[in-house]
Order: C-alpha cells, then sequence, then structure tokens
C-alpha cells in the first residue's frame, strides 16, 4: 500500500522531505518495531515511550498500515519514516504536542516578532493556518484526485472484468449531475451518467484514473484499483465563473466519440446567457437555434423538427408529457427557467424507450432540490416576476424545488391610455414542485408537479383560459452495480374553455380537454465493458373530450351540444442493446413495438366503402361498447444507430429510426393556437408512421476546442393529417369528413461549427431542410393541389444561425445571435373578382408563395455582481435587445376586402428593436 | 410574487407598439388568371332572377369591371323547363315576373360568347322569415345596429342580410343665387345645392346562422357601425336591412367567403384557399367561381334622427369643411366674365339700401353638397 502512494505523491515527498526537517528539532531517541501496526497502536506506543501527546484527525490515518523497525532513533526520524509516501504531515511544537495534518503541514511556531514584539505569546500553540474557503476546497479537491480509492474486497488475481458505479453530484447543491462523462483511457472505456446522475462502467480489473467531465462543473478525476464491483460517490464542483462556457454538449468528446446523434444537449447556464425577446430565458426560443429546428412564426411557441408537424414532438417534463408549452399564445414557453437542469432534443437515433410522437423528442429536466442548504432565486423581466425556493427536508436525503412565476405588471395596464388594451386582459401563471428523496443507498423517490394557467381577452367579449398540468412520480431501485430499474407513474391533462358572456341570448361555454395516465417500468443493465441493455415496458391511457358546448347564464338559448369523449390505449414494450464491437465500432440496435387501441363507448359513423366521406353520405352509426375496440393498429418500430471512428478526433454516425403517433392534435391554423383540439386515431384517422435515416460526420480540432457536425437525414411520413379547405374542427361530429390523409418527405443537410470555450465561444450552423405533403385521393374534395407535392408551411428551405459569446471578464459578458431563414410558404391571392357588392380573392394553389426572408439579430450584456462567495445575495442584470436592426419580418401576409377594395398587408410582429431589462437574483 | 390571475398589458402594448401592419404587396404576383365569376339569385319575394357574370381582374388593376357580355343565360326548373334572362347592363341578366316555385329546385345553365358552358347544383329556395327588429345601441364613439329576428316555423337556420343606407347631409353654406352667362338669377327650391341625399350598400358578407342554439333566434346580430360625428348621422340617417335565409351550403359558402376576403390579418389564420362554390364547368375542369341561390327576401327600414343621439355622441360633431373666412366676393362688373359654374351666396349692398355693388361667393365644395356625395333628390321613402 505504501508503494502505492509513493507513486502518486513523489512531488510530495520531495517538498516534505526539503521543509519537515527544520521542524524536527527533538533528540530523545527510541527505537520501535511494527509489523503491519495500526496508525492507533502506533500512536499509543509512541506517547507511552516518548511522552508526547498525538492530535490527529482519525479518518485521515484509519487506512495507514504501519510496518517500520528502528534502533535509537529521534522521534523525528521514526515520524518522517512512518509518513514517508503518504500525504501526512507532522508537527512537533514545544510542550510536547504532535499535530499530525493530511496534505499541508503546520507550522508548531509563528515566525519570529510576528506579534511585533517577540516576549509574548511565544509559547501559545497555534494551530493551522486559516486557509481561504477557496484553497481549502482546492485542496480538498486535490486530496480526493490524488487519493487511490480501491474498489472492491481485495484480492491478488486481477483476472476479468468489475463493475464499479455510483453517482455524480454537485457539491454545492447535493444535486445528480446528468450526462457527466465517466471514462478510463487506457483502454478508452467510457459511460455518460444517466438521469439521476447515475454511472455504472465495467473495466478490466485493475489500476485506473478515472476521469469525470461535464458541462459547468470542474473536471475531476479519481485514481481507482478496481479489485472487484464496488461503489464510488463522486462529487463535482461548479465552474467558480458561470459566464464562462457556452457549451450545448456534455463532453467535449462526446460528439465524436458517443454513439448518439442528432441530438443536442443544452444546459440551463447556456441558455440563461442567449439574448431573447422580452428578457425571458426561454428554452423553446434556444432549441430554435439549433440546426434543424424552425417556428412559423416569432408569436408560436411550436418548434418543427427536420420537417416534422409541431405536433409530432414529444415534449417531456420530467417524464410527463406537456401537451402545449406555451404561454400568451406563444410568446413565451411555460418553462420556468429558475427551475431547469437541461434540455435534449432528439432530432434522430431516437432509442427505443421512447415513443408515441413521429419527429422529436424535446426532453425537459428540472434541477433537484439543494440537499444541503436553503437557498431562494428569482427574477424581474418587463413581463414576469419569478421565484425559486429549495432546500433539503431532510438533510442529505430529501429536497424540495418550489418554482413560481407570474405577470406582474396590472398596474401598468391601468397606466395605458389604449382603449385596445383597456379592454384587454392576459394573464398567466406556472408552478414548479419537485421532491427528491433517497430511502437508503439502492431507492431513491423523485416526485414532480408542474401546472401553466393562461387566460386573455383581446378587445373582444370571448375570454379564454387553458391550462396544462401534470405530475410523476418515480422510483429508482438499484439491484446492484450492474441492473437498476425506474418505475414511473405519470399523470397529464390539458384543457381549454372558451367563454363569451357580452350577449346574455348567446352567451356559452366551450371547453375541451385531453389527459393521460401513464405507467412505465425501465430497466438498465450493464451486462458487461461493451454491452449496456435497456428494456422496459410502458402503457398509456388517452381520455379526450372533444367538445362540450353549453349555455351560459339562464337567458342563454344555447343548445348544449357535448362530443362523445374518446377513449385510447397505448401499450409498447422495447429492448436495446448498446453494443461496442470494438473502440472503433459501436452499435445501439433496439426494437419498440407498439400495439394502439381505440375504445369505446362512442358512435362511429359508416360511409361507403368508395367515395369520399362527407355528411351526407353517412349510411349508418355503429355503437360500441364501453371498453369495445373500435380499432387495432400495432406495429414495430426499429431502431439503430452506428458510430465508426474513423480517428481519435473523427467519427461518422449512422442512424434509422421509425416512430409511429397514435394521438395528433388537429390544427389548420399555421401557427398553434391554444384552442386546437387533439385527436385519437380511430377507425378512419390512421397512426401516423414515419422512417428516418441519417448520417453524420464528426470531427473535433485544435485540442478538442473546435467541433464540427454534418448531418443528412431523409425521412418519409405516412398517414399524416391535412384538412380540406374550410375544415372546421371545433365541435365537429365527424371530423373525419373534414380531414384527408397526406403523406410526407422531408431531407435535409444541418452544418455547424462550434468552439465551446475560451473568450469567444459560440456555435454557428447553416441547414438546408425540404419537406413536402401529398394528400392524393379518387375524391377531389380530398385532394389537396392536384395531389401533387406542396410544401408544408413549416419548408423554409435555408437556414443560418450565429451565436455568439464574448467573455471580457469574469462579470461581464456579451452575446449575440443572428438568424436568417427563408420565408415560409403561404397561399396568396391571384386575382379579384366582384361577388357580394366587393372584391374578393382568387387564391393560388395551397403553399405556392413565401413570405419575405427572416433576419433578426439580438445583443444582450450581461453583468454580474461581484464573486465574493459570502454575500448575502448574488445579483446579476441582464440588458438585451431583441431585433436589434428593427427589421419589420413579415409574420404573416395577407389581403382583405375593404369597403369594397382588395388591399395586401404584412404583418410583422416585433418590428422595432425591443429592449429589455431583467433582475436575477438568488440568495 | 404577485397573485396568479394578474392581468398584465405591458406585453401587448409592446406587441402593439413594436407590432406593425403595413401596406405589402408582393412582386410574384403577376398572374393573368381569368376566371368566370356567377353570382345569381332568385328573388321569390318580387318574383325576378338576376344573373351578374364578370371576369376576375388582376389584384393591381383599378378597372374592376370586367363584365362577360352576350351570354346565354337559362334557369332551368329540375322538371327541364327552362327560363332565358336577357341582359339588361354590360354582364346583368334578368327575368321578371316569373312565379318560382318554392317546392321546385332551379338550377342555373351560362353558356359565354366563347361557348364554354357552366352549371350549377340544383339548388333549393328558401322561405324567409320577417325581420323582428333593426335596433342601435349608443357606444364610446358611435352607434351600432342590429338586427333581430326569429323563425316561428323553425324552418331557417342560416341568414344572411345586406342592407343600404342613406343619410342626408347639407353643405357648409347655401348659395341661393346661381350665374347663367353672366346674368344672376335667385335659386328656386328645386335647384337648391344645399341638401343632399347619398346612398351605399353594404360591402360586408353578413351572415349568421342559430344552429347551437335551442330556438330559432337571431338576437343583436350585429350590422354597422356608425361613428360618431360623422356626416353619416349629421342630420337624418336610415337603413334598409334585407334578411334572407339560407340552405346550409349557401351558408357555409358565404361565411367561408367572408372569412378569407375579410377575417384574415390575426395571429392564429387558417391559411386562405380557393373556394369552390356550387358552379362547375360542364366541359373540362376549367375554374369558375360564384355561387347561385334563391328564396325569399324581407326588409326593414328604420330612421335615426341627429336629435336621437344621446349628448356626448351629438357633441362630436365634425367641424365643417367652410365658414365665413372661405366667402369671397365679385363685383358686379366681373360676373358677365365669370363662368356658369360660380356659385353665388348673396348680393352685397354699399351701403346699405344702396344698388347691388357685387355677390359673395365661395368654392363650389363649400356650397354644392355633392360633392361630399349623393344627390338632390330626396328618395321617396324620406
Amino acid at each position: 500500500m505504501f508503494k502505492l502512494y509513493r507513486t502518486c505523491f513523489t512531488c510530495m515527498l520531495l517538498f516534505l522531505s526539503l521543509t519537515i526537517h527544520s521542524i524536527a528539532q527533538q533528540s530523545n531517541t527510541i527505537s520501535v518495531s511494527y509489523n503491519s501496526s495500526s496508525f492507533e497502536q502506533v500512536v499509543s506506543d509512541l506517547e507511552e515511550k516518548t511522552g508526547h501527546r498525538f492530535y490527529y484527525d482519525r479518518s485521515h490515518t484509519d487506512s495507514l498500515e504501519i510496518s517500520l523497525s528502528t534502533q535509537h532513533k529521534d522521534l523525528g526520524f521514526v515520524l518522517e519514516q512512518m509518513f514517508s509516501g503518504t500525504d501526512m504531515h507532522y508537527a512537533i511544537d514545544n510542550h510536547k504536542n504532535i499535530f499530525i495534518t493530511r496534505g499541508r503541514e503546520i507550522m508548531s511556531n509563528l515566525p519570529l516578532d510576528f506579534f511585533g514584539n517577540n516576549t509574548q505569546h511565544k509559547d501559545d500553540v497555534t494551530a493551522a493556518f486559516d486557509y481561504s474557503a477557496y484553497e481549502k476546497r482546492e485542496k480538498q479537491k486535490k486530496l480526493v484526485e490524488s487519493r487511490l480509492y480501491n474498489i472492491g474486497q481485495k484480492t491478488t488475481s486481477l483476472l476479468g472484468n468489475a463493475t464499479l458505479a455510483g453517482n455524480i453530484k454537485d457539491a454545492t447543491t447535493g444535486e445528480a449531475v446528468i450526462g457527466a462523462a465517466v471514462f478510463i483511457e487506457k483502454p478508452l472505456i467510457g459511460v455518460a451518467t444517466d438521469q439521476f446522475g447515475f454511472y455504472s462502467i465495467t473495466v478490466p480489473k485493475g489500476r485506473y484514473e478515472l476521469k469525470i467531465k461535464s458541462i459547468g462543473m470542474k473536471s475531476t478525476q479519481r485514481q481507482i484499483m478496481v479489485y472487484a464491483d464496488g461503489k464510488l460517490e463522486i462529487e463535482l464542483e461548479q465552474e467558480v465563473t458561470p459566464l464562462k462556457e457556452v457549451v450545448i454538449q456534455s463532453d467535449k468528446d462526446v460528439r465524436v466519440m458517443g454513439l448518439q446523434m442528432g441530438m443536442e444537449r443544452l444546459d440551463i447556464k447556456t441558455m440563461k446567457n442567449m439574448p431573447l425577446a422580452l428578457g425571458e430565458t426561454d428554452i423553446m426560443k434556444v432549441v430554435l437555434t439549433l440546426p434543424g429546428v424552425q417556428t412559423v412564426g416569432e408569436g408560436t411557441v411550436g418548434i418543427n423538427v427536420r420537417g416534422g408537424a409541431s405536433n409530432q414532438n414529444l415534449i417531456l417534463f420530467n417524464d410527463a408529457v406537456v401537451y402545449n408549452p406555451s404561454h400568451l399564445f406563444g410568446f413565451f414557453s411555460t418553462f420556468n427557467p429558475d427551475v431547469l437542469k437541461n434540455v435534449e432534443l432528439y432530432k434522430s437515433g431516437i432509442t427505443a424507450d421512447y415513443g408515441g410522437r413521429l419527429s422529436a423528442v424535446l426532453d425537459v429536466t428540472s434541477r433537484e432540490g439543494n440537499l444541503k442548504k436553503f437557498s431562494a432565486s428569482g427574477g424581474l423581466s418587463p413581463i414576469t416576476g419569478r421565484i425559486t425556493v429549495e432546500g433539503p427536508i431532510i438533510k442529505e436525503r430529501t429536497s424540495f424545488l418550489f418554482g413560481a412565476r407570474s405577470t406582474y405588471s396590472n398596474w401598468i395596464m391601468r397606466r395605458l391610455d389604449d382603449e385596445r388594451l383597456q379592454d384587454s386582459r392576459a394573464s398567466f401563471y406556472d408552478l414548479n414542485l419537485n421532491i427528491s428523496h433517497k430511502i437508503n443507498d439502492k431507492n431513491n423517490l423523485y416526485l414532480s408537479g408542474y401546472m401553466s394557467h393562461d387566460n386573455f381577452k383581446l378587445a373582444a367579449d370571448t375570454s379564454y383560459r387553458y391550462s396544462d398540468k401534470n405530475g410523476s412520480i418515480k422510483w429508482k431501485h438499484i439491484f446492484n452495480n450492474r441492473l437498476y430499474s425506474v418505475l414511473t407513474g405519470g399523470f397529464s391533462r390539458y384543457d381549454y374553455s372558451v367563454e363569451s358572456t357580452a350577449n346574455p341570448v348567446n352567451a356559452f361555454i366551450l371547453t375541451f380537454y385531453i389527459q393521460q395516465i401513464n405507467g412505465k417500468l425501465d430497466f438498465n443493465y450493464y451486462l458487461n465493458a461493451k454491452n449496456t441493455i435497456t428494456a422496459g415496458l410502458s402503457a398509456v391511457r388517452y381520455k379526450i373530450s372533444p367538445g362540450t358546448f353549453q349555455p351560459k347564464g339562464e337567458e342563454s338559448l344555447i343548445a348544449a351540444d357535448v362530443l362523445e369523449h374518446e377513449q385510447g390505449q397505448e401499450s409498447a414494450v422495447y429492448i436495446g442493446d448498446n453494443f461496442e464491437f470494438s473502440p472503433k465500432l459501436s452499435v445501439y440496435a433496439g426494437i419498440r413495438y407498439s400495439f394502439y387501441q381505440n375504445l369505446g363507448p362512442r358512435n362511429v359513423y359508416i360511409y361507403p366503402a368508395s367515395g369520399s366521406k362527407e355528411a351526407s353520405n353517412i349510411q349508418d352509426t355503429v355503437r360500441y361498447g364501453a371498453g369495445k375496440a373500435i380499432a387495432t393498429y400495432h406495429g414495430a418500430e426499429p431502431r439503430l444507430s452506428v458510430r465508426y471512428a474513423l480517428t481519435e478526433h473523427a467519427s461518422v454516425k449512422f442512424s434509422y429510426n421509425r416512430m409511429r403517433q397514435y394521438v395528433q392534435m388537429l390544427s389548420n391554423t399555421t401557427a398553434i393556437t391554444p384552442t386546437d383540439i387533439w385527436k385519437l386515431s380511430d377507425r378512419y384517422i390512421r397512426p401516423q408512421v414515419g422512417d428516418q435515416v441519417s448520417l453524420g460526420f464528426y470531427k473535433t480540432m485544435r485540442n478538442s476546442t473546435i467541433d464540427i457536425s454534418l448531418e443528412g437525414y431523409y425521412k418519409t411520413m405516412e398517414n399524416l393529417v391535412d384538412f380540406k379547405n374550410g375544415a372546421r374542427l371545433l365541435l365537429n361530429h365527424h371530423i373525419e369528413t373534414d380531414v384527408v390523409n397526406a403523406k410526407g418527405k422531408a431531407y435535409g443537410a444541418e452544418f455547424m461549427i462550434k468552439k465551446s470555450t475560451g473568450k469567444l465561444n459560440g456555435w454557428m450552423s447553416y441547414t438546408y431542410s425540404r419537406t413536402f405533403l401529398q394528400a392524393k385521393s379518387e375524391n377531389s374534395s380530398e385532394t389537396v393541389n392536384q395531389g401533387k407535392y406542396y410544401p408544408s408551411s413549416y419548408d423554409k428551405p435555408h437556414a443560418v444561425n450565429l451565436i455568439g459569446n464574448y467573455k471580457f471578464s469574469r462579470r461581464f459578458n456579451l452575446s449575440i445571435n443572428m438568424t436568417y431563414s427563408t420565408g415560409r410558404p403561404i397561399t396568396l391571392p391571384l386575382a379579384q373578382f366582384e361577388l357580394g357588392g366587393s372584391s374578393r380573392l382568387y387564391y393560388s394553389d395551397r403553399n405556392r408563395y413565401r413570405i419575405p426572408d427572416y433576419f433578426r439579430t439580438d445583443v444582450s450584456i450581461n453583468v454580474e455582481g461581484n464573486h465574493k462567495v459570502k454575500k448575502l445575495a448574488h445579483s446579476s442584470w441582464t440588458f438585451a435587445v431583441y431585433n436589434l436592426t428593427g427589421r419589420q419580418n413579415a409574420y404573416s401576409v395577407f389581403f382583405r376586402s375593404e369597403n369594397g377594395e382588395v388591399n395586401g398587408y404584412k404583418l410583422s410582429i416585433f418590428a422595432q428593436p425591443v429592449p429589455t431589462v431583467t433582475y436575477n437574483f438568488r440568495f | 410574487m404577485s397573485r396568479p390571475d394578474h392581468s398584465i398589458s405591458l406585453f401587448l402594448a409592446l406587441v402593439i407598439m413594436c407590432g406593425c401592419v403595413e401596406s405589402y404587396y408582393p412582386d410574384e404576383i403577376s398572374s393573368a388568371a381569368r376566371v368566370l365569376v356567377v353570382e345569381g339569385h332568385i328573388n321569390t319575394t318580387d318574383n325576378t332572377a338576376t344573373v351578374l357574370l364578370s371576369y376576375s381582374t388582376d389584384l393591381n388593376s383599378t378597372d374592376l369591371q370586367a363584365p362577360e357580355e352576350a351570354a346565354a343565360v337559362k334557369i332551368e326548373r329540375e322538371d327541364a323547363t327552362q327560363y332565358t334572362l336577357s341582359e339588361t347592363t354590360a354582364g346583368t341578366y334578368q327575368l321578371e315576373g316569373m312565379n318560382f316555385d318554392l317546392a321546385a329546385k332551379y338550377r342555373l345553365l351560362v353558356t359565354t360568347k366563347e361557348g364554354k358552358s357552366f352549371t350549377s347544383d340544383l339548388i333549393e329556395l328558401t322561405a324567409t322569415p320577417p325581420i323582428d327588429s333593426i335596433t342601435w345601441k349608443a357606444e364610446e364613439n358611435g352607434i351600432r345596429l342590429y338586427g333581430n329576428t326569429h323563425d316561428p316555423e323553425k324552418a331557417s337556420k342560416y341568414y344572411m342580410w345586406k342592407y343600404e343606407e342613406t343619410w342626408e347631409h347639407t353643405a357648409s353654406l347655401v348659395s341661393r343665387y346661381k350665374l347663367i352667362d353672366g346674368v344672376v338669377f335667385p335659386r328656386e327650391q328645386e335647384d337648391m345645392l344645399y341638401q343632399c341625399w347619398t346612398s351605399q350598400k353594404s360591402t360586408q358578407i353578413l351572415v349568421g346562422n342559430t344552429e347551437r342554439l335551442s330556438s330559432e333566434v337571431i338576437s343583436d346580430f350585429p350590422l354597422t357601425f356608425i361613428t360618431g360625428g360623422t356626416i353619416r348621422i349629421s342630420r337624418r340617417y336610415s337603413i334598409i336591412v334585407q334578411q334572407q335565409s339560407l340552405t346550409k351550403e349557401a351558408y357555409e359558402f358565404w361565411s367561408q367567403l367572408q372569412t378569407l376576403s375579410e377575417g384574415l390579418g390575426g395571429l392564429f389564420d387558417s391559411q386562405p384557399y380557393q373556394l369552390a362554390g356550387n358552379i362547375h364547368s360542364n366541359d373540362n375542369n376549367e375554374t369558375v367561381l360564384g355561387y347561385f341561390s334563391g328564396g325569399a327576401t324581407t326588409e326593414q327600414r328604420i330612421f335615426i334622427n341627429y336629435q336621437d343621439l344621446p349628448g356626448y355622441l351629438a357633441g362630436m360633431r365634425e367641424p365643417a369643411i367652410c365658414d365665413e373666412d372661405d366667402i369671397q366676393s365679385i363685383d358686379l362688373e366681373d360676373l358677365p366674365s365669370a363662368p356658369n359654374s360660380l356659385l353665388l351666396i348673396d348680393p352685397i349692398s354699399s351701403p346699405a339700401g344702396s344698388p347691388i355693388i357685387g355677390y359673395t361667393w365661395a368654392e363650389t365644395y363649400c356650397l354644392d353638397c355633392r360633392t361630399q356625395g349623393g344627390g338632390l333628390v330626396k328618395p321617396d321613402f324620406w
């Protein structure tokens, strides 16, 4: 054991031997003989023999075994021998006290004339130096990094592999660190921590340096000696300045060496540095700066990933589905930046554990509460006030995190004279609560609740209210180092209501909801160093109330119209294996099999087999009883990812995945509206099926500071839903008569260059992407644009994004965001004609034209308060200008017939520079 | 933390301040689409049928008139009896004194002079209940007019309204004398230029339904808005509202046409599209626009006097176009060379009682009410 110490502490030894001699001054000689004695035995022996008294920390010495034999040597020599090869130091003062310290030696005497006179205090025992907190931490860190950790029972045989597992936590908050890379270099074996901060790495038995790297955290390493399976808990420190980095990938090496492709991970620190509209950090807007992600307009929260519709994204918040992540008609997303930890967007290479949506997965994870101390943070922007409180309920075991955000500027409204505003109201709030509890080393419990609420009324008599709620509970059980399971239960509900009471005779209230209850059991098995197997099953029960229209008030003559509820059940099993054939070649292969049933009770209309589905063609109505299957669909969803390393710094990856989607949003507006309805697949609306292949090339340069990636993809989509001209979706008892079955294709290439570190960092991306739909049928009413492929509303071929961040100092940084994209397709009038006493418009084929190109530049300056660790409150200011150039980007182009003549207009939303100031605090 | 349900509007203010709508015409649109437009209607109340045929025009074209002349237009009863309409003015085809059978179905047959032929679907004629009342309510900036109706037969669920407004207005000053070839004549009552009546037909599509109501009642359907202080309500205003029941198909057509041509421009618009009516090409898939419908029409007229307005609206009068400062004078000896269009106000005699030395006059827009629209003839119903 001493041998081992010696190897790693050569430098320290040199240092030691130079300094200790001056301190060792006593001259009583002793003779000792120890053979594998414990430190305590040695101490009691020496105390008896010399009359000295030892002071030491038992935890520093419990692993010491001392074998030493000397004759007539002084105490100093004995101690020196004893501690040689360790990082222990000793000091002896004039009162026969011996202080044993670790890592840093102490002086037992003050320097001469320390107090200005050399008579007093000479005899005082002066203990250690007052290390500054920072130095202390650095010291501790050095210590844990250099100490050798023995993993497992010591054996002499080092044959075979062993599995090391544990959790990686934030040293300050005790929170799990997700996506940290844990690896050894020779041979190169690495894993990433999962969503719980858990890692499990299987290595050949032996001696290694285990390295840990993560975004926003200081890299660290551990010296390990692996004898058998064992545990190692690791705490990481936060980077001292949160301003330093804009990093969008958990680790520099992951992009090239990881198996995953088409995935972007953004952590909240990155997002907070980006200049944004209205002073709010908004993850949906940040995601839009990534290649392959588009939106139809700036006032909408919907994102279109690689040519998919916005409802084809699975948006998860702590594993619970979010149906409408928008506030204020879509100007904000509902995710409170203060409670978020990170966001992962999967564009391709989606693993088998995800299912249910066609296009992409946006996995939003919130933080866990601080396990060590209470803290609060918050901020004020022109629109919202927000506050987050967190802390331990049971120290080191149970923590909570509560976040709330709301509009606060009610008083400003009253000061505005504009009538339109006086009649208008718009408010929102959102709440988050997370509780995590460590039952014991093997069991953890996580509870998450989320709610968002919106209310608005815009200069009209109709008021809108919508709300998204979800909750999830997760139980993680570790069977052993190699196998763990997570049992998840979740509930999500989205509902809205529209109400009008201006005319009592027509006063009504319209309500809608979709809810789902889901359960899921996932297993993660680290079979061996080369194989990680994931498997699981899940079930989702859907219930939709497609519309309830009811009179409001006594006088109302409105006839109640209640659409029958829809029920559905989606179940799936999956298994996947991450297999490393060789350091160069890794493969993930998985398969998911999903099974869906649309269930009664419900009436189903029957249409003639040939001919179009029109309300006038309804032949019959069939009643399905409760629990009876109206329609059943099932299918396999294979997933495959392959990575081949060309060199240490370059790789190519390929992936294929098939996805199936059984619930869709029906919206014939360009932007998502709060009152869009969701619809389950049924007898007529078949489940959407999408296939995507993608191929990518990845390279890091300049010592891993610059990443380059190039990805191409081709996608086909079946059974998409498009709409007949003039389709009516709300309160439609036979919606199948208003929709058309379409198929889609999308393809594109994404190029990205990124510099993650240094004073100047950021990324630039260029995306070429096309997406088309085709609706073809024998019935002309179910055909769009004569059955030819036409661009979908979010087909924007060229997009360029530039995100730059320049750090002037630790307290001051400047960010810039530039976005260019081709204008989205629209339908424009070709001619005008007279009808009904006025000019009317004759429109082109669907999506034949485009609105003007989009270009915007935003800047923001972040000023942090000073970085003193022991301040009561830390604060920062963000000054940002959205749309610096004031370009009047078109949101839409439209024509209206007014007073008998046709006028063309362009609507811009942020048509001027929008300056904002945001104040953030934390204490 | 503020209470959750606080309203905000700074945001709205931002959007309204920053957001902007500006006039815009994309360059790309220069298609020379020339599509036949058919607007056909059978009126069973006065037993007439009117069909307007025209062609669509370029968006930028200022000439909206592109009538289809010399076409053959017929209405065919479902038993194949045909009635031919005759062209009264360019592109307008009419048939009068017919006895349409409310129980029968009719279709429209059009053959253009180029020989292309078009046929409409068979339509049902609708009975229309009477208008219960036309009412108005004062708002902050003016008055809003509403229509009310109900169908005791419970047959009509879909309605369309059209209206014609008429208002009386005056010139700023009164011209009492006229000049004919240098000679001054006092104006008789019949050639006074002071008082005018202007009429205007509705240009918006006004459709409503009782589909979602438990009884067939239309209550307070907003028809139009008159801004306070404008010339419309400066003396006396009248509106005649015509009500017509629609079939469900006709309602869908007009309501979609309304959305497409009047309702766009919000944040959550649906995509506009080509709206197909109930008229089809016989020969090929040539596009034809428009609609053929028919039924009874009921109407009601109301008057609103300036004196009926609440005080705050009456006080909102726009300043007169001209006042005394606009009055000029002309000497007697200059009159013979003055044009006949010179409008004279009063004779000038100085000092009082002495012979006339000249006349006062003013610009035409101060004296002739027709410069603000309308005509001098009082309508029959006034």
